[in-house]
Formats: structure tokens, sequence, C-alpha cells
């Protein structure tokens, strides 16, 4: 029986996916919750302007001051990350779980590839939703230029609510108190790096290196299972 | 003899205090062999070694002949493994846990779980979270029968649970390991729960083995000598007497000697021993002559 079973088996990753799920859907909840409070506030406070101000001087002030509709998501995005990623590995740190995890018949590096996945898919939607959403209520109100003008500010943040994921995932796994107040402040340095107030679209030259940087962080999870495993 | 576990030559520190020195060990196929030894003699240490969750300053431990550090899927299909205080994924609830891990055994044995879990009061939607170290225990057992490896490694199993829980643990353990083939590798502080069920038995010492015999052997010639002197013997260990003190009125020392032969040690430790009474011993009562009461 042992022979034919496929430890390969694409489903195993879906299993690994519904500990996931059990472990962070309220989190997911109250966020989208969160996102979906200050975009309907955000909105509502954008339609009371236009009535009450008048176009011609909400779109004199966005165009001569540079104003942003959706700074309070600024940082809701980074916090997002930090919470799913502290719900998912916590409980695997607590009582060392993650020795049961690591124990399940599957390669290692497979395991932690897919719980980071996991991870990686949720904030993904999340935040396709959040930026379909701007799109959409923002297209409404305003012209394209706009429109555009205010994705290009919550580019960066989004892409910082994907990085505190990755970093958050480190931090949590490693094993030692002291590595991870070293990591921490590593990771409080990389996540400044989207979050230098700067006119939108200035980011767009620095995109492509934020972005390797957070392909570069997937791997760093895999250093603190390393650590983990040797017992540090 | 086909050997499940083996270590060789493992040393090991904490910072600058050996746990180990050149520890070796095998554990051959269908023996349940219990690893016993006073706190902080290692136990754990070496179960985390085993599963490879711990690297040591030196040597290597194999399981089914794989090094522990890099099990295959398949070898860690064979192997199950009860972390200290029957620690499980406690947000899965009674049945999403077996859901979850059903799926990656290939010889899981859902009906083992279910009939485990109909001896406990609790509800399928119960989240693990909320049971009482006992029933954790049983849901922990439950698992690893539906598993049916056929390796166990069990950490302390008795770690928190009643006299009934315990009971329990021990027979479900006991039947399972008659079945052919299965092997148990174990430790726990309640000796006396060892003793209804383990084959062999390792008592650790700090820094090495002290003992790896059959238990049987054990208790049919490790004996408690009590005996009155006028001159006292070398209190502690000495020769090839065990931890000998004076308890109220009498004096007593543990051997594996006959009794002649304790005799004419006590008398070569300048001792003159008179009233000397032989007493069988309890695996606990053994453990205790062997490592000394503190």
């Amino acid at each position: 029986m042992e022979s034919k079973h496929n430890f390969q088996r694409p489903t195993f990753t879906f299993q690994l996916f519904f500990k996931e799920w059990i472990k962070s859907r309220w989190a997911l909840l109250v966020t989208l919750l969160a996102f979906v409070g200050i975009i309907t506030y955000t909105f509502i406070g954008m339609s009371t302007e236009l009535r009450v101000l008048g176009a011609g001087t909400v779109w004199e002030s966005i165009v001569m001051k540079g104003i942003i509709y959706f700074d309070s998501l600024k940082y809701l995005f980074l916090l997002a990350g930090v919470l799913l990623a502290v719900v998912q590995y916590t409980p695997e740190m607590i009582n060392k779980r993650l020795k049961l995890t690591l124990h399940l018949p599957l390669p290692e590096r497979r395991i932690v590839l897919s719980m980071l996945l996991y991870g990686l898919l949720a904030l993904a939607v999340l935040f396709l939703l959040v930026y379909g959403a701007v799109r959409i209520g923002v297209g409404r109100y305003y012209p394209v230029e706009i429109t555009q003008w205010n994705l290009a500010a919550i580019l960066p943040w989004l892409w910082g609510g994907i990085a505190a994921y990755l970093l958050t995932a480190w931090i949590t796994i490693e094993p030692a108190w002291k590595q991870r107040l070293c990591n921490g402040l590593v990771a409080l340095c990389l996540l400044r790096l989207f979050y230098f107030d700067e006119l939108p679209g200035a980011y767009a030259p620095l995109l492509p290196f934020l972005i390797t940087l957070i392909v570069l962080s997937v791997s760093f999870s895999f250093y603190s299972i390393i650590r983990f495993k040797e017992g540090v | 003899m086909d050997k499940i576990i083996t270590c060789e030559n493992i040393t090991h520190y904490y910072g600058s205090r050996l746990i180990y020195e050149n520890l070796n060990f095998e554990v051959p196929r269908g023996k349940i062999l219990g690893l016993l030894g006073k706190n902080g003699t290692g136990k754990t240490t070496i179960i985390n070694i085993l599963n490879g969750y711990l690297k040591p300053r030196a040597g290597e431990c194999r399981l089914f002949g794989e090094r522990m550090e890099r099990l295959s899927p398949q070898t860690k299909a064979r192997v199950g493994l009860l972390i200290e205080g029957h620690i499980q994924h406690s947000y899965f609830n009674v049945v999403q846990i077996e859901r979850f891990y059903g799926r990656f055994f290939p010889r899981w044995k859902k009906d083992a779980y279910y009939e485990l879990l109909k001896k406990l009061q609790v509800s399928p939607t119960q989240k693990i979270s909320t049971m009482s170290c006992g029933q954790r225990s049983q849901v922990a057992l439950g698992l690893l029968f539906a598993q049916d490896p056929e390796l166990m490694i069990l950490d302390d199993f008795s770690m928190g649970l009643d006299p009934g829980y315990r009971r329990l643990f021990v027979e479900y353990l006991k039947e399972f390991a008659s079945a052919e083939g299965k092997t148990v590798f174990l430790t726990s502080h309640i000796i006396q729960d060892m003793e209804l069920l383990i084959d062999d038995c390792i008592i650790l010492d700090y820094g090495s083995i002290l003992l790896h015999r059959p238990t049987r052997e054990i208790l049919d010639t490790f004996h408690r000598f009590r005996f009155r002197t006028v001159r006292p013997p070398a209190a502690g260990t000495h020769g090839l007497l065990r931890n000998t003190e004076k308890t109220g009125a009498l004096w007593e020392t543990y051997s594996f000697l006959s009794p002649d032969d304790v005799v004419r040690e006590l008398r070569a430790q300048g001792a003159d021993p008179e009233d000397l009474t032989q007493e069988r011993l309890s695996l606990e009562d053994a453990f205790i002559g062997l490592t000394g009461k503190y």
C-alpha cells in the first residue's frame, strides 16, 4: 500500500492550505472588514467633499497640492501582512508545534513553501480586492489620471504589506529571541524603504528593486527553519 | 536483527554543560525501549536529536537507516511522533484534525481514531485547545494509532495525565506494540508505567548511559540489601555497590551481586554486615538504586 502512496501528491499542498486557513480565517476577516471600513469612509468623504466644495476646488487641491485620498490605508497593508504572519506562525512556534508540521511526510522545503504560498495568495486576493475597489471607486468620480495617481500612491504600500508578511514570518519562525530582535531591526529598515513620503509615482524606478527584495525575503524563512532544526 | 534506531557516538553540550559524550545505542525491530533518567539528563534532547530537531555536537542517529536530519517523506510516514505534553495543532477541532492528517498517511485508519475518541466526552466540533490534558492525550494517541506507524517515538507520554488516563494510554500502547514488527521508543517520568510496558531499558546518568539491559533482567538481578553494621562502609557508589547509605537504624545498598558477594564487598570496604536481607525491587526502586535519590 505504501509503495503506491504518492508522497508528492499536489493535494497535500491544499491540505496544508486547510491548516493555514483554520488558523488565519478570523484574522483575514478582520483585515477585510478594516479595509472595507476605511475605503467606505474614504469614498463617503470624497463624495461629501465634491458636493460641499464643488468639483473645481477639489480638482485644484488634487492637482496643486498633490492630495492623496487613501493615506489612511498606508499602514493597513503593513498591518495586514504582519497580522497574517503572526496568526500563521506563532501557533507553530508555541510549544514547538512546528516539529509536528515538519514531521508530515512531505519534503520540508515544500511544507514551508506551501505555508508561505498560502499567506502570499491570501494577501494577494485581499490586496487585489482593495486595489480594484480603489480603481473602480475613484474612477467613478475622477478622470483616469487621478485614478492612476491614487493607485500609484498605494502600490508601494501594497508591496510593503507583502514584504511585511515575509519578514514577520522570518522573525516569528526564528527560534532564538536575540536573533529575533536582530531580524526585527533588519526588517524595520527594509520596510522603511516602502514607506518614504514621496509623491505618487516616485517609486516607479525603485519598484523592481523592491520586488527583488520581496522575492529574496522568501528565502529568509528557510534560514530560520534551518536554525530551528539545529535546535538553536 | 533489523535495527530501527541507531545512535552512534552522540556528544552534545548545552553551552559548556556536557549532556552526553559518545552515547551509543540501538533499538531493534519489535522492541519497546524506555529511556529513563533524572531531570536534566537529556531524555528529551535525545528524542529531538533522533527526529532531526537538534544537531548534536558530534555523532549521528539513523531511523530506518536514514540520517536523522534528512528523513525522507516515506520514512517520516513510518514514524509516529508524540511531543512532550501531548502537543497537537490545537486550533483544529476533533474532526478537522483527523481530516487534516488522514490524507498524508498511506496506512491511515480513521476508525482507530474515532474508536478511541468515543471514550471522551467531547463533541466533534470541540476545539483541541479547549480540552483537558487527558483528553488531548487521547486525541494525540488516537492520531498515532490511526497513522499506524512502524515506529513510535513518545516523549514523556505520562506528563500531566491522571492515573486513569495513564493506564488507558499504557493499555492501548501495549496492544499496539504487540502487533508484529512495531517498535516503540519512549520516555516517561513515571517509571511505574514503564514497568508494565517496556522490554528494554536505558538508564541515563549525567553525561552517559548508566545501564542498557532488558527490564526483566534488571528486575530479576538488581536488588536492595539491608543490613546492620557497627563499622560503616563507604557511603555512595563504590565498586559494585550502589548508593550505600544509612536509613534509620539500618544501612542499605543496591547491587547486581548475590548476597554472599555483597557481604564480601562490604567487608572489603571495612564494614561488618549482620542480618543482611535481600529485597526484590520495582523498576522505580531499581532506578532510585542505580541513580540515587538526589
